[in-house]
């Protein structure tokens, strides 16, 4: 028994184990939401254009709004960091948009796939785990130089009956544990929703390459 | 006639690869109906890279392979299984016709196979030459004439196995 024997039966049953779609049934579909991968990075990348942008809103009101020098100093950069990103996040989606290319040789198709899920990876994680420390220290060290005292910050600090010795222990400690959460938390995101799927892509490229 | 209008004439005419597709790749109704949209929606959107110098089958053929193995499914599901529904009526759980039987072995072997394997047996089942079959697949002609041999003695060596089960 072997599918030679099989091929013609195989074949028709494949071929006619369906129902026939209509011109109009195949014309409604073209409107339809696709599940792809990369419409799903596609979107993704579009949300955080979206939230980028209310964000940099946001800072910039906080920024202007403020009182405190300290505060308009962190608001006001980091709204203009989000606005240089949201270039990069544009830029992303065009490139997104271009690597779409069903029609190519599968192993090409999903070389591209793996190379772009991968890249996307590698800079939301290198984004990340860059903004952690230099957001933390960035606040902690504009904290330090406010000029005008913040009264709600220092009535927590004498309320507790805490040395500043003890406060700065507490901080450092308190940076370190949201440094190291957010690395195993986005490390763990990141797998989550795309890592499985990209080893299933390279199992399927291995294959393909073996010989 | 729109370029809309065009394509669909088109997919309407040669659906029957996009069916095939979709039942190699997924067992139940539902998911055929969504790899069905998806392949139809990257068609669309890839189709003015159709230049009409390949026939339009073998295009056809590139984009719904090529989105059935990146098929990204959003829920988790249980595993694949081919069930006797997808065999012909003739072929029951007691039927007694030996070769109906053994299609029945042969189909459950294939579907045992990796992603990349079932691609190549389909268009294999097509009669496409290994020459085709390597261009669309973006290897040699010579690995997938290796690849076909080790592919046949696996689903030999499967479908035994099913049909000793049954």
């Amino acid at each position: 028994m072997d599918l030679d024997q099989f091929k013609q039966q195989l074949n028709e049953k494949l071929s006619t184990d369906h129902q026939g779609r209509s011109g109009e049934d195949i014309a409604q579909m073209l409107s339809k939401k696709t599940f792809s991968v990369i419409e799903k990075l596609k979107k993704s990348i579009q949300y955080e254009i979206l939230f980028g942008f209310l964000g940099m809103m946001l800072f910039a009101v906080l920024a202007f709004s403020t009182k405190y020098q300290s505060v308009r100093t962190y608001f006001g950069v980091s709204a203009v960091f989000i606005f240089v990103f949201l270039f990069l996040l544009i830029y992303l989606l065009k490139k997104t948009s271009e690597l779409n290319k069903v029609h190519q040789p599968v192993i090409s198709n999903l070389n591209n796939y793996v190379i772009l899920i991968e890249e996307y990876m590698k800079r939301y994680f290198q984004f990340t785990m860059a903004m952690v420390p230099i957001c933390l220290f960035f606040a902690g060290w504009l904290g330090y130089h406010e000029k005008s005292p913040v009264p709600e910050l220092d009535k927590l600090i004498g309320k507790s009956h805490l040395g500043m010795t003890v406060v700065l222990i507490i901080s450092v400690i308190y940076l370190i544990s949201f440094s190291v959460g957010m690395y195993y938390f986005t490390k763990w995101y990141l797998h989550k929703i795309y890592g499985k799927y990209v080893l299933e892509l390279k199992k399927c490229i291995k294959d393909l390459q073996e010989t | 006639m729109s370029s809309q209008d065009h394509f669909v004439s088109l997919l309407k005419t040669h659906q029957n690869i996009v069916h095939k597709v979709c039942n190699l790749y997924m067992d139940r109704h539902s998911e055929r109906e969504d790899l069905f949209q998806e392949i139809t929606l990257q068609a669309w959107k890839a189709f003015p890279s159709f230049r009409g110098d390949a026939k339009f089958s073998t295009w056809l053929y590139r984009v719904a392979l090529n989105t059935a193995i990146t098929f990204y499914r959003k829920e988790k599901r249980s595993p694949q299984i081919y069930t006797s529904d997808l065999l012909p009526e003739s072929v029951s759980e007691d039927g007694l016709d030996p070769i109906e039987m053994q299609l029945k072995a042969m189909y459950a072997a294939i579907g045992e196979l990796s992603k990349i394997d079932k691609a190549i047996v389909m268009l294999y089942l097509e009669d496409y030459p290994y020459q085709d079959i390597g261009e669309m697949m973006g290897i040699t002609a010579n690995n997938v004439a290796v690849k076909m041999n080790r592919i046949k003695t696996k689903l030999k060596e499967e479908a035994k196995k099913q049909l000793e089960q049954s």
